[in-house]
């Protein structure tokens, strides 16, 4: 654009916009200001500062002044002077709308619609059972007396015998025993000999159908 | 002694003052200037002061028809007045009058040891 042009338009656009600005100023601050007076949260105090606000508001001098005198109060004086929120209301209240029970087949029934809200009741913790039965080495896993089954005691048992296990005898070609080889340490378990082990890693198991071989 | 039922600040501190002074037909706009503070911030320190009994307020009486909106007007109640007197002294040590506007911006403040040259 030709800057000539440009300053021309600029010349006449800015100042025409200011002067618009200026005059609108005060009915905008005036807006600003019952609109911040309508966030207070209660009709009293909207019509009480609405006017007061607005007196003052003559006071000031200028025209984009009074807007910004009016944020100024909206932003800062707002927030303050409104009422708090209410709280929540937890009350339980028969639905206005029973559209929870409503369905196709019609209108639910007024006892279910009427049921008021299920508020759970505290926990009361349950008393625990007096201990009328102590479990012994004699109760086995499903005693139910201290909710397992219980084999009945009658009167004094012999004590069982005590079963210890007995050594087995040693293997042939374990370690130790004649043919062992001591280098490997004992063979696998179901190998009489280390050998035989490696024998069949090499060559495979032999047919169950050939005899054995002894002796080679 | 009990303290003021409210939150006592700086700003609650030059309202006050801005109270204590000889004007008789103080608004919001006019105790903001005079304390030197916003007055988005001087009309919630207004409504506490009212709300704890220290400050009334009343709407203007003159010409309500031709002015337009009326101005509301506050003054400090009897028992606001001597417990003003009595925080600022504790406070500040002295009730200042403030009856203009106080300097802003760029103005320079005397430290507050200062007390004069000798």
């Amino acid at each position: 654009m030709n800057p000539v042009i440009a300053f021309m338009l600029g010349g006449l656009l800015v100042p025409i916009v200011v002067a618009e600005c200026g005059e609108v100023s005060p009915a905008l601050a005036k807006a600003l200001l019952r609109w911040g007076a309508r966030r207070l949260r209660s009709a009293q105090k909207t019509e009480r500062y609405t006017e007061e606000w607005l007196a003052d508001l003559d006071q000031v001098p200028g025209k984009l002044t009074k807007l910004l005198w009016a944020f100024g109060v909206v932003f800062l004086g707002v927030v303050r002077l409104r009422e708090a929120r209410p709280g929540l209301d937890w009350t339980p209240r028969e639905p206005a709308t029973p559209f929870a029970t409503d369905s196709l087949f019609g209108r639910g029934t007024p006892q279910v619609r009427h049921r008021p809200f299920a508020v759970p009741a505290p926990r009361v913790p349950r008393p625990s059972p007096p201990p009328a039965h102590r479990c012994t080495a004699r109760c086995d896993f499903f005693c139910s007396e201290g909710r397992r089954a219980c084999i009945p005691v009658l009167g004094e048992q012999a004590p069982e015998p005590v079963v210890r296990p007995q050594p087995l005898p040693p293997r042939a070609g374990g370690p130790g025993s004649p043919g062992s080889d001591q280098r490997f340490g004992s063979p696998p378990a179901g190998y009489g000999f280390q050998d035989d082990f490696y024998n069949e890693l090499l060559y495979g198991k032999p047919g169950k159908a050939a005899p054995p071989v002894i002796g080679l | 002694m009990a303290g003021p039922p409210f939150r006592i600040t700086a700003a609650t501190l030059d309202v006050l003052e801005a109270l204590l002074g000889p004007d008789d037909q103080l608004y919001g706009l006019k105790i903001a200037q005079n304390a030197g503070r916003k007055t988005g911030s001087v009309y919630p320190i207004l409504a506490r002061l009212e709300e704890a009994g220290w400050v009334v307020s009343e709407w203007e009486l003159d010409e309500p028809s031709a002015r337009g909106p009326r101005r509301r007007f506050y003054r400090l109640s009897p028992d606001g007045l001597g417990g003003a007197r009595a925080l600022l002294v504790e406070r500040r040590g002295a009730v200042r009058q403030r009856t203009s506007t106080p300097s802003r911006g760029f103005a320079p403040r005397p430290a507050p040891e200062w007390r004069g040259w000798r």
